[in-house]
C-alpha cells in the first residue's frame, strides 16, 4: 500500500552531458564535482527537500556507476524515508521489447509505473545539469493558482543572448502563447530553466499519445509542450528570481564555480535555511602550512596546501605542494599538484596528477593570439609528467610524458 | 568456538572535572577536537575500523550534546540491525549504570547487556585519551598471547597508573603514581565472560575501581599482558594538555598517526560550505574546517567549522571552536575560544604558552 502524495519529482539524469568531454568520460553530467564538495545533482535535490519534497525518480542511462553510488540510499538529502525517498530508475527490459530512454518524455513514459504507486497530483520534472536554489513550493502555488495544466518555470537572460535558450512567450497574466526553441528573432527574453510542474493527469495523457506518435523525438520541450499549446492546454510561465546557471560547457562550468568566489554574485552557499546538502567524504579539517599563501579562494576538507592558491575551488583531499601556483581554477578531489607546478584557468579532473615543474593552461592577458584562449581541462586520473606544458583550452584524456 | 567478535563500552563522562570550563556543560566525550570532532569520535572510528559492531555508551551528565552528536551512530557505520549503540544513562533502576564510585562498579549496569552480547571480548575505553592505535593489533595480540585482559600501554605521556611488564609482556604489578616501566590510560580489551565474572565478584565485594581492584588487587593472579603502543597518544587532562594536544596536530606525523587514510575517523556531518579565503586572507601552519569564512590573518591556529575571521583581524596560537566570530581587526594570543564566542571589533585578547586564555562558550567579548 502506498500513500498518495500531492507530488513527486522526477530528475532527468541519464545525459552524457558530451560538450563536457573529458569529464563525463566515466560518470554522468550530473556527477560532475561542483562547488568544492558538491555535485550537481546536490543543487536540484536540495531543491526537492529543501521544498517537502521527499520523493524523487532519478532517471539514469549513461554511466549511472558514480551516479548511483553517490545518491546511495538518500541519506545525505534527508531521502531514505519510509513512504518514498531517492529511486534510481534506469531504462528495463520489458515481456513486449526493451527500450532505452529514447527522449526526455520517453524516459517519464517508461516510469509512469512508479508514479502511479503514489497517486499524485502533480508531477515535478527537473535536469541534472544547472546550479539553482530554488523554492518549488512557490512554483506549485502559481501552478494552483492559475489553474494550470502546465508551469514551466523561466529565467530573464539578456536580450542578446536569449536566442541561445528556449523562450517563451507570454501574455500579461503569464500564460504562454508561444514556444520558440532558440529563436534567431526572439520576442522575449524569459528562457525555460527546464523546470516544468505538470497536473499528472494531463502530462500522462500526452505521454502516452506521444509515445504512440512515430514521428515524435519524444522530447518535452521539442513535443510534449508544443503539443500542449496547440491543443490549447492552459500552459503558464513561472519566473525565477536569483541565480542560474547551466553548466553544460566547459566554459559555463568553470564560471558557475567562479561565481561562488564573487560576492556579488547572488548564490549564497552559506544560508542555513536552505542548505545544499551533499554525500561528505570522511576526511580531516584541511592544512594549510607555512608559507603558503591562499586568497580569493574555496578550500574542503582534507587539503593540504603549502604552495600559492588565488581565486580557485579546491574540493577534498588536494594536495598543493611548496612553490606550487593554483590560479583561477577548479581542483576536483584527490587532484595533487607537485612542487614548482603552476596550473592557472584549469579544471583538474579528480585524483589528476600535476608534476613537478609542470605547466598547465595559461592566463588569459599571457596569450599572443586572445582567440585560442580557453580554459584547460585535465581529465580524471591523468598524470601530467614533470615539465610538461598543456596549453590554454587543451583537453587532455591521457596521460602526458614527461619533460626534461 | 571464539567468533574473534568484539563489542565496546565507552565511558562518556570520565575524568570530566580535568577540562574546567570546557565540559562544564558537555561530556568528556563531546569536547570538540581538531577542528571538526569530538572526543568520542576517535574512540567510536576506532572501535568501528575494528570491526566492532555493538557499542555501550555509558553516561553520567551532560550528556544531551553527546547524545545529540551520536544519534544512531550512522555516521560511524553503528546504525546496525543487529547490534549499534546502545545508550546507558544514569538514573535506571536494578544496578544503574550511571553516578558510581569507577567503571567497575559503573559496569554491574552493563550485566544485562554484557550477558546477552556474543561477542567474546570487550574493548573499554575512556575518551580523554587521543590515541592512535589500531585496535585489531591490539585484539591480535590479546588473542596470540591467550589474555584475560590486555592493556594499552605507552611509554611516555602522563598517567596516575605506572604498569610493570614482564619479557613475555605479562602484567607483574601496577601501582597509582608509583615506579613502573609502562603507563595505562583505560583503554583495554578484556573476554567477555571474564569481565562479567570480575563485575558481578566486585558488585557481591563492594568493588568499584577497575584499576584497583582487577590491576592492583589481582594483577598478578589474572592473565593481564600490556599491549606496547608507541604512536601518538595523550591524555587530555588538563586545559592546558588539551591545547598542547591540539596544538600537535599541526605536526604532519601526528595528524597521519590520529587520521590515517585508510581508518578514516567520522563524525557526525554538518553539511557546511568548502571554506572561503577573502581577498586579505593570511594563513599559516593551521588546520580550518568547513563552514568557514576567513577574511583575517591566522597563524598556527586550529579552526572549528563555521567560524568567521574578519577582516584584519590577527588570530595566532589559538583555539576556535564551532560558530566563533571574531571581528574585524581584533587581535588574539593563546586564547581557547568555546562554541559560538563573539568577540567585537578591535579587541585583544592574550594568554600565555602555558596558560591560554579559555573563554567560555557563547561569551560576548
Amino acid at each position: 500500500m502506498f500513500m498518495k502524495k500531492e507530488w513527486v519529482a522526477m530528475l532527468l539524469a541519464g545525459g552524457q552531458g558530451s560538450r563536457l568531454y573529458a569529464l563525463t568520460k566515466k560518470l554522468a553530467k550530473p556527477a560532475v564535482p561542483f562547488g568544492g564538495k558538491y555535485r550537481i545533482i546536490d543543487f536540484p535535490l536540495s531543491n526537492c527537500v529543501n521544498s517537502g519534497i521527499d520523493t524523487v525518480g532519478v532517471l539514469t542511462q549513461y554511466q549511472p556507476l558514480v551516479l548511483n553510488e553517490y545518491l546511495g540510499n538518500g541519506q545525505p538529502w534527508d531521502l531514505d524515508r519510509l513512504n518514498g525517498g531517492v529511486f534510481v530508475l534506469p531504462p528495463y527490459q520489458k515481456s513486449s521489447g526493451s527500450d532505452w530512454y529514447t527522449g526526455t518524455a520517453n524516459a517519464i513514459c517508461q516510469n509512469i509505473p512508479f508514479i502511479e504507486r503514489y497517486d499524485p497530483e502533480y508531477v515535478l520534472i527537473l535536469s541534472g545539469d544547472h546550479i539553482y536554489k530554488m523554492d518549488y513550493t512557490k512554483m506549485l502555488d502559481h501552478h494552483k493558482k492559475m489553474s494550470a495544466d502546465c508551469t514551466i518555470a523561466v529565467f530573464e537572460v539578456p536580450m542578446e543572448e536569449a536566442s541561445r535558450f528556449g523562450i517563451m512567450n507570454t501574455r500579461e497574466d503569464t500564460t504562454i502563447y508561444e514556444f520558440e526553441e532558440k529563436p534567431r528573432n526572439p520576442k522575449s527574453n524569459l528562457a525555460s530553466m527546464g523546470v516544468y510542474i505538470f497536473t499528472w493527469k494531463k502530462l500522462r495523457e500526452y505521454l502516452l499519445a506521444d509515445d504512440a506518435d512515430p514521428s515524435s523525438e519524444k522530447d518535452f520541450g521539442k513535443n510534449i509542450i508544443p503539443k500542449m499549446l496547440a491543443a490549447g492546454e492552459k500552459l503558464v510561465a513561472y519566473s525565477f528570481e536569483g541565480y542560474w546557471k547551466d553548466v553544460g560547457t566547459i566554459d559555463s562550468l568553470w564560471e558557475a564555480n567562479m561565481d561562488l568566489l564573487d560576492p556579488r554574485v547572488p548564490m549564497d552557499l552559506y544560508d542555513p535555511s536552505w542548505k545544499i546538502y551533499s554525500r561528505n567524504p570522511c576526511m580531516p579539517p584541511h592544512y594549510i602550512a607555512p608559507g603558503a599563501k591562499v586568497q580569493n579562494s574555496m578550500v574542503s576538507e582534507g587539503c593540504e596546501i603549502a604552495g600559492h592558491v588565488d581565486f580557485s575551488i579546491l574540493f577534498s583531499g588536494v594536495h598543493v605542494a611548496k612553490n606550487a601556483v593554483v590560479d583561477s581554477s577548479i581542483l576536483m578531489p584527490g587532484a595533487v599538484v607537485e612542487e614548482g607546478a603552476e596550473v592557472h584557468f584549469a579544471i583538474v579532473a579528480e585524483n589528476a596528477v600535476i608534476r613537478r615543474g609542470a605547466y598547465v593552461g595559461e592566463r588569459p592577458e599571457l596569450m599572443a593570439d586572445k582567440d585560442q584562449w580557453g580554459v584547460t581541462v585535465i581529465g580524471a586520473g591523468v598524470t601530467v609528467g614533470a615539465g610538461a606544458i598543456v596549453p590554454a583550452r587543451g583537453m587532455v584524456e591521457e596521460d602526458v610524458g614527461e619533460v626534461l | 568456538m571464539a567468533n574473534n567478535k568484539m563489542t565496546g563500552i565507552i565511558f562518556s563522562n570520565s575524568h570530566d572535572d580535568a577540562l574546567g570550563g570546557l565540559t562544564a556543560r558537555r561530556s568528556m566525550g563531546s569536547v570538540p577536537f581538531a577542528s571538526r570532532y569530538r572526543l568520542i569520535d576517535l574512540v567510536l572510528s576506532r572501535m568501528s575500523h575494528a570491526g566492532v559492531d555493538s557499542v555501550a555508551v555509558v553516561m553520567q551528565n551532560n550528556y544531551h550534546s553527546l547524545m545529540e552528536h551520536i544519534g544512531s551512530g550512522k555516521e560511524w557505520d553503528l546504525s546496525r540491525k543487529r547490534g549499534g549503540i546502545a545508550y546507558f544513562p544514569p538514573y535506571s533502576s536494578a544496578g544503574s549504570a550511571g553516578y558510581s564510585r569507577g567503571t567497575l562498579e559503573s559496569m554491574t549496569g552493563l550485566l544485562g547487556y554484557l550477558q546477552s552480547s556474543s561477542a567474546d571480548y570487550i574493548a573499554v575505553s575512556d575518551c580523554d585519551v587521543i590515541c592512535g592505535v589500531d585496535l585489531s593489533d591490539v585484539l591480535e595480540y590479546h588473542i596470540a598471547h591467550k589474555a584475560g585482559i590486555t592493556l594499552i600501554c605507552t611509554e611516555h605521556g602522563h598517567s596516575s597508573v605506572m604498569v610493570s611488564a614482564g619479557e613475555d609482556g605479562r602484567l607483574l604489578e601496577a601501582t597509582r603514581g608509583g615506579e613502573g616501566n609502562l603507563m595505562f590510560n583505560n583503554m583495554y580489551i578484556v573476554n567477555r565472560e571474564l569481565l562479567i565474572q570480575l563485575v558481578t565478584e566486585a558488585a557481591s565485594l563492594n568493588q568499584y575501581s577497575f584499576v584497583d581492584t582487577c590491576l592492583i588487587q589481582k594483577g598478578r593472579e589474572l592473565p593481564i599482558y600490556c599491549y606496547r603502543y608507541d604512536g601518538f597518544c595523550r591524555a587530555a587532562n588538563s586545559m592546558q594538555a588539551y591545547f598542547e594536544i591540539s596544538m600537535c596536530l599541526l605536526d604532519p606525523a601526528v595528524r597521519s598517526a590520529l587520521f590515517p587514510m585508510d581508518r578514516p575517523v567520522y563524525t557526525r556531518v554538518q553539511d557546511e560550505v568548502p571554506v572561503k579565503y577573502g581577498l586579505s586572507a593570511a594563513v599559516s601552519n593551521s588546520l580550518v574546517a568547513d563552514g568557514c569564512i576567513i577574511e583575517g590573518r591566522v597563524e598556527n591556529c586550529i579552526v572549528f567549522r563555521g567560524a568567521r575571521i574578519g577582516h584584519g583581524a590577527v588570530v595566532k596560537n589559538s583555539i576556535i571552536m564551532q560558530g566563533c566570530y571574531i571581528g574585524n581587526g581584533s587581535d588574539l594570543d593563546y586564547c581557547i575560544c568555546d562554541k559560538g564566542v563573539l568577540v567585537a571589533d578591535n579587541r585583544r585578547l592574550a594568554g600565555y604558552a602555558s596558560y591560554p586564555l579559555y573563554i567560555p562558550r557563547d561569551t560576548r567579548v
